[in-house]
């Protein structure tokens, strides 16, 4: 966290990106159709839901 | 008026005072270099400077461009201007180094009411600026800093500082764990920053660094006090010498 608002991400926007790739890593190893819709799930929960 | 003004600065951590009073003024283009052993404040240093959390300011005050940052929240410190590159940079999986540098990229531009970067654009900038530092173009597709070399976190870095611009740049320990043909390009980046527009901060444990990127001052901390201020050849008399001459004093 310190070190993505070190570089001018916002609090939100840090967690944002953290988030974003740590599920990234995690549904990488999902099968194809599993990540695509996982993907978009964790686009839709993560919107306003940080602050 | 200098574009880093540090004053009286006492700093506490965990209740225990570990900066004592440091004051240190930068002027715009200058090179201060901060060095020092283990445990006598070097990194509480930049880290207060760059605002984690737990680096109690207890009294004195940090300028920058004649603002005082201490009010200021981690990343407006970074909107205004000041990078700290890490001793040990952070690894973050999933996210890869060139989606990294746009967020970075593109907090700033939002800060000053640009448009975020265009792909075409964003590329030939991260091009250019990798090929100075001599990076294999196609780290900007690994996740940030996982499984990263050590000197390839620390390119990363003078990568991230390169295409940030900052006017005030703390560079933490980053020559440690680099061999020599990294540390001229690593110091060859640093260098080609250095104009009248910002000023940099060096802290490190060697005087190898400071061959390579000449200080125009260097101080001593020993145990959360500047104990000597001199020019670039202060390293040269505490090589040969080492820090034992100070501990009588402190």
């Amino acid at each position: 966290m310190f070190y993505c608002q070190q570089r001018g991400m916002n609090p939100e926007e840090a967690v944002a990106l953290i988030v974003n790739g740590f599920c990234r890593d995690v549904l990488q190893k999902l099968p194809m159709e599993f990540a695509v819709e996982a993907q978009k799930l964790v686009g839709i929960s993560l919107e306003g839901s940080v602050g | 008026m200098s574009l880093v003004v540090i004053d009286d600065l006492h700093v506490s951590v965990d209740g225990k005072e570990i900066l004592k009073g440091i004051s240190i003024e930068i002027k715009h283009g200058e090179v201060h270099a901060i060095m020092g052993p283990n445990g006598t404040g070097k990194s509480t240093l930049s880290y207060t400077i760059s605002g984690r959390n737990g680096y109690e300011v207890t009294k004195g005050s940090i300028l920058v461009n004649g603002k005082n940052i201490l009010d200021m929240d981690v990343h407006e410190r970074s909107l205004m201007g000041i990078f700290h590159a890490f001793q040990y940079p952070i690894e973050i999986p999933g996210v890869t180094t060139s989606n990294f540098l746009k967020s970075t990229i593109n907090a700033r531009r939002r800060y000053q009411g640009l448009e975020d970067i265009d792909a075409v654009e964003f590329l030939k900038l991260i091009n250019e600026k990798m090929k100075l530092l001599n990076m294999d173009p196609d780290i900007i597709k690994r996740p940030l800093n996982v499984a990263f070399s050590g000197g390839e976190k620390k390119r990363a870095e003078i990568l991230q500082m390169s295409v940030l611009e900052p006017i005030f740049g703390i560079l933490d320990e980053t020559d440690s764990g680099l061999d020599i043909d990294a540390l001229k390009i690593v110091s060859g980046g640093i260098n080609s920053l250095i104009n009248d527009t910002r000023c940099f901060l060096l802290i490190t444990h060697y005087q190898r660094l400071l061959n390579y990127v000449i200080p125009d001052y260097v101080h001593v901390l020993i145990d959360g006090c500047i104990v000597e201020t001199g020019d670039k050849s202060l390293p040269d008399t505490l090589e040969a010498e080492g820090y034992s001459r100070f501990e009588l004093k402190a």
